[in-house]
């Protein structure tokens, strides 16, 4: 291996670390040939955004205090996912406002802390190779769109490795996942997915890529349950595709 | 404010279930989002419009006592009088007393949401007076009896046969027998009811979409018309507005001109802007004699000096409601409330009680859209937010959403704990998965609603945690 | 009496006090010099440029427009645009001679209040290019509600009278405000009927703009 660069806290998020690890290993490859060595503090969390969004502001208060903790001393902090991102470097600040002490550790943390292809585009300047050739159709994710910004990086990085934007008719409109929302209101929920899938599929595209798990598990839950044979991907795990095949062939 | 938020989800289920009002906001989202886009792109500075807007509202909302006084003098000092409402039900009893002073029998109406929130029109009706809305969707929900869908298109709800029907139905008594097909042909029949109606009237009632306070000059937007033959024509004129309409100068109202009309419906103004500075003077031939403005604060004060107080820029241009996917997926009338959108998610809780609309501000995905298109950059996901914490401060959510919650952030304060437990729980989710399509169909409780219409990818049997762990112990072993 | 009541309210919440005198200068020296916000560049160009925006936004906004060099048969003009028929025509014009001698097919009528026409001609405060909108105002001479109730209203415009930005009224009318100034941007419409624009629904059905040049 080359020199690193530097090193990167990596916060898992619950959703990949519960339910899909192997995303986890895609973003950590990812950082790793961007130069860096990746570190996973053993003691991290939720980002505490269902207890602010809930209404429960005490206790993300409580919650956001513990992420910072375990994650202030690190050089940078990546997040594959910009709901998370976006609840610990758009709201964390605002939430510990009357918190004199964490309301400081929070902005010194949020100044390093990156959603995935933010970090790679504009801090590790990560080109990555070319791969295959590819077709496939994006989502904005809502908080990485609204909160951070999160657009054109995702899509530089996936057009240099050889795929192909296909792009759907309104990609910036909410899926319907919402956290809670989704089980609060499932009737509402259900109407915005099938239309957001609908107008995926209308692409002709090879696959649905995203860059939160929230939306992807939704969007790909509907599909399977219309039927509709379109695969939905993170973008890290299909900026390592390769790897992915390598690794089903050995 | 009446207010039926409580029925929120049959409202719901209702609007999911209509297919008329379905495909009319499949053609509200997409038309009024892409002629915004368009607008916007072709007016480079509008960003910064905005900012400035932003930073009036704030100025006078900071000033707001003093602001409005100047407001009163001036429309004193012009021959007009100010009357103030501290609630709904003062605000209708000083407009029925100026009505019935004037021995008023006809009312003409132009759009205000104002009155809507304080239900005047069914007040002044129930007191004997003819109170027509000539906006033509007010017109026609009135004809049927029904409430806003849009703050600013109130009868998007409902397609051109309906329409026809209404009118037929309605206009019969008044000689129109045909049953009409053509949109252009109903416009036209309305426009013949309603022109005798604004020739006859003894008062009209307009809102105000700003009050000016340098010369105490009110504002109205219109594309029909309809405030300028409202104004214009009877002998006295009520103004009936909320008091965070306030602008200190005419070149503050520019400002927000040329955002109203871009931010509403895309386009670079309406067709009729009025500028009204007191009543008719001396030498006018028409104009009222009679010029009131009812300054109506009915729980809007109360918001000054909280997290709720940038609600009060609010320009009522509904670019909030137009770009929100709940909105869209459900339209006005399941929201129980004149305000809909994230707007009335916001402002419901405060004009009626938290206990009866605490769904509103819960049912949105935070998106974000909504402040992103918002002319004055108001937060509204925050604004919800804060409802959500007021609520779970009262205790008004399922105690079951509220421990559910509390032991999610005790875990969070654990780590290791709750990595163990998530290790057992997704092994627990994983024997409710189908092998064969590696999807788990049919979850209990509220996960349950999930799979009700989705399915749910059966998660691997160990966490990202718990493998990096033994990679992590496997390479210091070979380093070792 | 509610207007105490809410102006204590507001302060309260505001944290503010009644006697703050600077409170009370900081609004006065803001009303008193009324400045402008951003005016957006489109508004400041040459006078002949500021013209043609001003034909091609009302344009867009579905009125007509007509170019003349000079006033001297803008009667001939008015029946180009009206066509063949015959017409009840109601005039409230005070810059301009209007001749329809030659058109027997021609009526005049006097306004009167509270009653509809069928084609209104006048004459107007001026106009704006930003955004293609007429200066309407209420005076001595224009009742406010005659430019409302024709079927057709034909306006006439002198070049100059076209201004660029909307500050550039306020500039003229601050000291003196008429009743009612309104901008007028196009015929009367409405979308209320399943989103989709129709035309003449209170207001005037067609609107004519004729510039006359100097």
């Amino acid at each position: 291996m080359t020199e690193e660069k530097g090193e990167v806290a990596l916060f898992v998020t619950c959703l990949i670390d519960n339910l899909r690890p192997d995303i986890g290993f895609s973003v950590v490859s990812l950082i790793e040939d961007a130069g860096f060595k990746v570190i996973v503090p053993e003691l991290q969390s939720c980002c505490g955004q269902p207890n602010f969004n809930g209404g429960d502001k005490l206790n993300a208060q409580k919650t956001a205090r513990k992420v910072i903790d375990a994650f202030i001393d690190y050089e940078y902090v990546v997040i594959a996912s910009g709901s998370c991102g976006g609840m610990i470097k758009h709201h964390y600040i605002d939430l510990l406002v009357d918190d004199t002490l964490y309301r400081q550790k929070a902005e010194r943390l949020t100044a390093k802390v990156y959603e995935l292809s933010h970090f790679l585009c504009e801090v590790a300047d990560y080109k990555p190779v070319f791969i295959d050739k590819m077709e496939v159709t994006y989502h904005d994710a809502c908080a990485g769109l609204r909160e951070l910004d999160i657009k054109n990086q995702p899509r530089a990085l996936l057009a240099q490795s050889g795929v192909n934007i296909i792009e759907m008719d309104e990609p910036e409109v909410c899926c319907g996942f919402g956290g809670a929302f989704c089980v609060k209101y499932p009737e509402i929920s259900n109407q915005m997915v099938e239309k957001k899938v609908m107008d995926a599929n209308k692409t002709d595209a090879a696959a649905l890529v995203t860059g939160d798990l929230g939306c992807l598990m939704n969007m790909e839950g509907k599909l399977h349950r219309l039927g509709i044979d379109l695969q939905v991907f993170h973008y890290a795990e299909l900026l390592t595709r390769e790897r992915l095949t390598r690794e089903r062939l050995t | 404010m009446q207010v039926n938020s409580k029925d929120f989800i049959p409202l719901v289920n209702l609007a999911l279930d209509n297919n008329s009002l379905q495909a009319s906001l499949g053609m509200l989202g997409k038309g009024l989002s892409f002629k915004r886009t368009a607008a916007v792109a072709d007016f480079p500075e509008f960003d910064q419009l905005r900012d400035e807007a932003r930073d009036i509202k704030d100025h006078c909302l900071q000033y707001l006592d003093i602001y409005l006084m100047k407001f009163e003098e001036q429309v004193t000092n012009k021959g007009g009088h100010v009357h103030w409402a501290s609630n709904e039900g003062e605000a209708r009893e000083i407009v029925l007393s100026l009505c019935q002073a004037e021995n008023a029998r006809t009312i003409t109406k132009s759009k205000s949401m104002v009155t809507e929130e304080i239900d005047l029109v069914p007040f002044l009706e129930d007191h004997g007076l003819d109170a027509v809305e000539t906006d033509l969707g007010e017109y026609i929900i009135q004809l049927r009896g029904e409430r806003p869908s849009h703050i600013i298109a109130p009868a998007v709800h409902l397609s051109k046969s309906q329409v026809a029907d209404t009118f037929f139905d309605q206009h019969s008594n008044l000689g129109f027998n045909e049953k009409l097909t053509e949109r252009v042909d109903l416009v036209g029949e309305a426009r013949q009811v309603l022109r005798e109606k604004f020739l006859g009237a003894d008062v009209g009632i307009s809102g105000a979409n700003f009050l000016v306070a340098d010369t105490g000059t009110i504002v109205l937007v219109t594309n029909e018309g309809n405030a300028e033959l409202t104004t214009a024509i009877p002998e006295t004129h009520i103004v009936v507005t909320g008091i965070e309409k306030i602008i200190p100068t005419l070149e503050d109202a520019s400002t927000f001109i040329r955002l109203l009309a871009r931010s509403a419906v895309g386009a670079e103004i309406s067709a009729y802007t009025s500028f009204i500075t007191g009543p008719r003077r001396e030498e006018d031939q028409d104009g009222p004699k009679n010029f009131h403005v009812v300054l109506v604060d009915n729980g809007r004060s109360e918001m000054l000096g909280t997290e709720l107080q940038d609600m009060l820029r609010c320009i009522r241009c509904s670019a909030c409601l137009n770009h929100c996917p709940v909105y869209l997926s459900i339209g006005g009338h399941a929201y129980g409330s004149v305000y809909s959108g994230p707007m009335g998610a916001v402002l419901t809780p405060q004009f009626s009680r938290l206990e009866e609309a605490k769904q509103l501000p819960n049912a949105s995905t935070f998106c974000g859209r909504c402040e992103s298109v918002c002319p004055v950059h108001i937060p509204l996901p925050k604004l919800m937010r804060h409802w959500r914490n007021k609520e779970f401060e009262a205790g008004l959510n399922p105690l079951s959403m509220r421990w559910g919650l509390r032991a999610w952030a005790l875990l969070n304060r654990h780590p290791l704990l709750q990595h163990m437990l998530a290790s057992l729980g997704i092994r627990i989710l994983g024997l409710f998965g189908n092998k064969a399509t590696g999807y788990i169909i049919k979850l209990p409780g509220l996960a349950g609603n999930w799979t009700k219409d989705r399915d749910f990818r059966t998660p691997p049997s160990t966490t990202f945690m718990s493998q990096w762990k033994t990679m992590q112990k496997n390479r210091q072993k070979k380093e070792v | 009496m509610s207007r105490t009541e809410i102006l204590d309210r507001i302060r309260k919440k505001l944290a503010v006090d009644s006697e703050d005198k600077t409170r009370l200068q900081v609004v006065e020296s803001r009303l008193a010099n009324h400045l402008p916000n951003t005016i957006p560049s489109r508004c400041r160009q040459s006078h002949s440029d500021l013209v043609d925006l001003f034909q091609e936004k009302m344009e867009k906004a579905h009125g007509t427009v007509n170019r003349v060099n000079n006033d001297t048969d803008l009667g001939g003009e008015i029946m180009a645009y009206l066509g063949d028929g015959s017409f009840e025509l109601c005039i409230n014009v005070l810059e301009f001679e209007l001749d329809f001698s030659a058109y027997s097919s021609v009526q005049t009528v006097e306004w009167t209040p509270r009653s509809s026409l069928d084609i209104c001609i006048s004459d107007c405060f001026g106009a704006v290019a930003e955004t293609g909108s007429l200066v309407i105002s209420s005076s001595k001479q224009m009742p406010l509600s005659f430019n409302f109730l024709g079927e057709k209203h034909i306006v006439l415009l002198k070049e100059d009278q076209i201004m660029g930005a909307y500050e550039d009224i306020w500039a003229r009318t601050r000291n003196d405000m008429p009743r009612d100034i309104t901008l007028v941007s196009g015929p009367s419409c409405t979308g209320d009927i399943e989103m989709i624009m129709e035309f003449g629904a209170h207001g005037p059905k067609e609107l004519h703009i004729i510039i006359i040049g100097s």
